[in-house]
């Protein structure tokens, strides 16, 4: 878990996760599947309930738009993207059977119906008819299964694997349907391939020189970690995208970005600093999620001293002055998680039976004491995230209060991960500050935690058993129930700390139109354009 | 002429494969790991899987190897791979290296038309108001660092007064007037730092070109002031002034990392600094190797021109 490049995000990892919807020519199969399609993909109330999309306007065609980051978009190969800025690109450059809707749930996207059989087991989806890739060649069942097995292959480094994790094998049937093997029932597969994107594999070499794609926009140019210039994709098989081309620059921070929106060289400009905000309001439209699904997640080693003592992990909960971090490092943008969880409290998944972690000197100094902390080192990054510091100076003071000292160490982007990374690294006494950026769903929210992932090295079985049944149970609220289970197993054994859930802002020039956020903060500007007055 | 040809370019070669090894060595010595980098966003990676891809970049052989493999592929203009996209480091510098070459020369140029004319003004009445001016300006401008004034300039020409773009670049070939557009305020920025070399090293030069002989025959047979200046003294005073020209391009260039950086210019300073976060060795070892080289070259090249056109050299050189 690491960042890469000098981004401000250090992972990224958009995985989505909602209710399916089942589309289908024939009114049997409609009916027949209708009880399908809201039990087993939770139903199309929403997970993560409406983007925010700031103005609704429809976009006229035609216009040059420019979105800036401070952080750059190094390679173009869906599989292998690591940082959040390069998930925006999911679904400009590339489709997949499925997509995510601004409700969060699964769409059609190149297959226009999906069936499942076997018990959840087996899952079979039919393509539209007539798709093409932007160089004019045909797309095929072929083409879809065996971009799944692409992502699936052990020699592919893909953050989705989790994602695809019960997935046996992927088949063509026909010419017009793609069959998935799933190893363990699973009822959210519609909602979790979403990420799984159909690529021309006879070009992969070439993907990020002259990428083939399938989504609205081309790549006209591309600089590495400065500009990808886009151009509308004629081939593209759904509604065009109004813009004729799309810039996405890099800034070189922070500020620099901030600037730039400012003096009117980009039309948007994701992940606004916090700081900036408030400010940008009057000035821009400010789009954010409703449901943040961006968590902070602070981690220990649980394998090592003190820290695999749950007291001295609960002692560091009620020593997290959460308000003030939230106001003074997090400017107020997001939510406080007090129950030390990741899913926000306004999430309709969250629940269960949770110990409330809102500070408390008192209850910390007692656990602290009683598990004979006394020293504790931050291990954070110097200059990328400001928020960190803010954050350690509060919970150092905090603990002086109580008789804990901590010592702040930042390293360099580059050099601080060989600490903890990858997962099972002993890394005794550290507080590791970072931050996981998902859409809002649990299957998603709550697989970091799974074994394996967590450099917390958290390895619950009980957890791991939940987490499954969770994904197998088609009822919603029967899910719920598990999904329930989980955080409270997350909210007694304490394996990471999630002081806030910070929300991911898109700031936009008044005259844009048409861009939303997902619930993981990644704009989508498929029909982003130019409002008709401007 | 040849015995100084050939031992001058056996000396820039020594430079250059010293050059090449330092800066492989320094790399490999800093604290990081390319493929902590790369992979660190991605969640549920395992030890196995890193050691994998570091056998697939070639980053578990020996650094000996990793060096010669390098050095090797220079004469086949084959630089290696960036371990983060699998792109070419020959490409990445290709889309980069024309925005460096036109920052530095635009900016060198701003800063000749600036610093001739101080200078000849200055030298004409050394210790006179002007020079005193242009030499309080002349430290300061020196002190004064680059990414500070393209701050500076940003804010007030972007930001307060909307006339130019805060970032970003548009090539020559697309649109002229944008790339002017684009490259005024880095320009300038970089002039800041090229101008008071300029000024600082012509002045002197002709200060003591207006105290020789050949001046006082000149003034002496009724050559007006302005003449004796332009035609003699400032003619004879650029020549010594040559060999601060490899000075100031090496200056300049590393002044264009800085501001490149700040104004979002995709060139060659950018590319190193992106690539020095990300321990992107096979292109930083590249771009690095790269402008050392053209600096070195560029000596050499001031060096042959010096000798060729100073007769006074090529005497000392013969009695040497």
């Amino acid at each position: 878990m690491t960042p890469t490049g000098a981004g401000m995000h250090c992972r990224a990892l958009p995985s989505f996760t909602r209710g399916g919807v089942f589309v289908s020519k024939f009114l049997v199969a409609i009916l027949a599947c209708a009880a399908l399609a809201v039990s087993a993909c939770g139903g199309s109330q929403g997970n993560n309930g409406p983007a925010n999309t700031g103005n609704t306007a429809k976009a006229r065609k035609g216009g040059k738009m420019t979105l800036g980051a401070a952080s750059g978009i190094p390679q173009l190969n869906p599989a292998a993207a690591g940082t959040a800025f390069e998930i925006t690109l999911n679904t400009l450059l590339w489709d997949g059977l499925t997509k995510l809707d601004q409700s969060g749930e699964a769409a059609p996207d190149l297959a226009t119906s999906w069936q499942a059989s076997n018990g959840n087991k087996t899952w079979t989806f039919k393509l539209a008819p007539n798709l093409k890739f932007s160089n004019g060649k045909a797309l095929t069942a072929r083409d879809a299964a065996k971009s799944f097995q692409y992502y699936l292959d052990p020699e592919t480094t893909t953050q989705f694997k989790q994602q695809l994790a019960s997935i046996k094998s992927a088949q063509a049937v026909g010419s017009d349907q793609v069959q998935l093997n799933l190893k363990t029932p699973n009822a959210l597969v519609p909602k979790l391939i979403a990420d799984v994107k159909v690529l021309d594999l006879s070009t992969l070499k070439s993907i990020n020189k002259d990428p083939v794609v399938t989504g609205p926009f081309k790549v006209k140019s591309f600089i590495p970690d400065q500009r990808l210039t886009l151009v509308r994709n004629d081939n593209f098989h759904g509604t065009p995208a109004p813009l004729d081309e799309l810039d996405i620059v890099r800034a070189s921070d922070a500020t620099a970005a901030v600037t730039s929106l400012r003096s009117g060289d980009l039309d948007a400009l994701w992940s606004a600093p916090p700081s900036d905000v408030a400010s940008l309001r009057s000035q821009f439209n400010i789009v954010e999620p409703k449901i943040n699904g961006q968590y902070v997640s602070w981690e220990v080693d649980m394998t090592s001293p003190p820290f695999n003592d749950v007291r001295a992990r609960q002692a560091l909960a009620y020593a997290i002055d959460r308000n003030a971090i939230f106001k003074a490092a997090y400017y107020g943008q997001g939510d406080v998680s007090k129950t030390n969880t990741p899913l926000a409290e306004n999430n309709p998944w969250f629940g269960g039976k949770l110990t409330n972690y809102s500070y408390n000197p008192g209850k910390a100094k007692q656990l602290f004491q009683a598990a004979g902390v006394k020293q504790l080192t931050w291990w954070g990054v110097s200059d990328q995230y400001p928020e960190w510091n803010t954050s350690a100076q509060i919970l150092q003071e905090s603990l002086k209060k109580i008789g804990v000292t901590m010592k702040i160490v930042n390293r360099d982007l580059s050099t601080w991960p060989n600490k903890f990374y990858p997962a099972g690294k002993k890394f005794p006494g550290l507080i590791v500050p970072n931050f996981q950026t998902y859409n809002s769903d649990p299957s998603l929210q709550l697989s970091f935690l799974l074994p394996g992932r967590c450099e917390c090295n958290w390895n619950s079985k009980q957890f791991q058993a939940t987490y499954d049944r969770s994904l197998s149970i088609s009822d919603k609220a029967q899910r719920k129930a598990e999904w329930a289970k989980a955080q409270e197993l997350i909210n007694k054994d304490v394996p990471i700390y999630v002081p806030v859930q910070s929300a991911v802002v898109t700031a936009t020039s008044k005259k844009m139109t048409g861009l939303w956020v997902d619930a993981s903060g990644t704009p989508h500007l498929e029909q982003a354009g130019f409002a008709a007055a401007a | 002429m040849r015995s100084y040809l050939i031992t001058r370019v056996a000396v820039t070669l020594g430079m250059l494969i010293a050059t090449s090894i330092i800066v492989f060595a320094v790399l490999r010595v800093i604290p990081g790991d390319p493929l902590v980098t790369r992979l660190g966003s991605t969640r549920g990676v395992s030890q196995e899987t890193i050691d994998h891809l570091r056998h697939q970049l070639g980053l578990d052989r020996s650094v000996v190897v990793q060096y010669l493999a390098w050095v090797g592929g220079i004469p086949r203009g084959d630089l290696g791979k960036s371990y983060f996209n699998d792109y070419p480091v020959g490409t990445l510098i290709g889309q980069r290296i024309g925005a460096t070459m036109e920052l530095t020369i635009l900016a060198v140029a701003l800063s000749v038309l600036l610093a001739v004319p101080a200078a000849v003004l200055s030298a004409a009445r050394p210790a006179g108001p002007f020079d005193r001016v242009m030499s309080a300006l002349s430290s300061f401008g020196m002190a004064f660092p680059p990414f500070v004034a393209a701050i500076f300039l940003l804010l007030l020409f972007s930001v307060q007064l909307g006339w130019l773009p805060a970032r970003g670049y548009v090539s020559l070939a697309d649109d002229p007037v944008e790339n002017l557009r684009h490259m005024v305020l880095p320009a300038i920025s970089l002039a800041i730092i090229a101008t008071p070399l300029i000024l600082r090293y012509l002045r002197a030069d002709l200060v003591e070109a207006l105290a020789s002989p050949y001046i006082r025959t000149a003034e002496g047979k009724g050559v007006p002031r302005r003449d004796v200046i332009l035609r003699h003294a400032l003619r004879n005073a650029l020549l010594p002034g040559l060999t601060s020209v490899g000075l100031i391009f090496g200056y300049t260039v590393g002044g264009a990392v800085l501001v490149e950086y700040v104004f979002g210019l995709p060139g060659l300073g950018s590319l190193a600094v992106e690539s020095a976060v990300k321990r992107d060795y096979a292109v930083l070892q590249s771009v690095v190797l790269l402008l050392s080289a053209t600096f070195i070259v560029a000596m050499l090249i001031v060096d042959i021109l010096s000798w060729t056109l100073d007769p006074r050299l090529r005497l000392r050189g013969a009695h040497a």
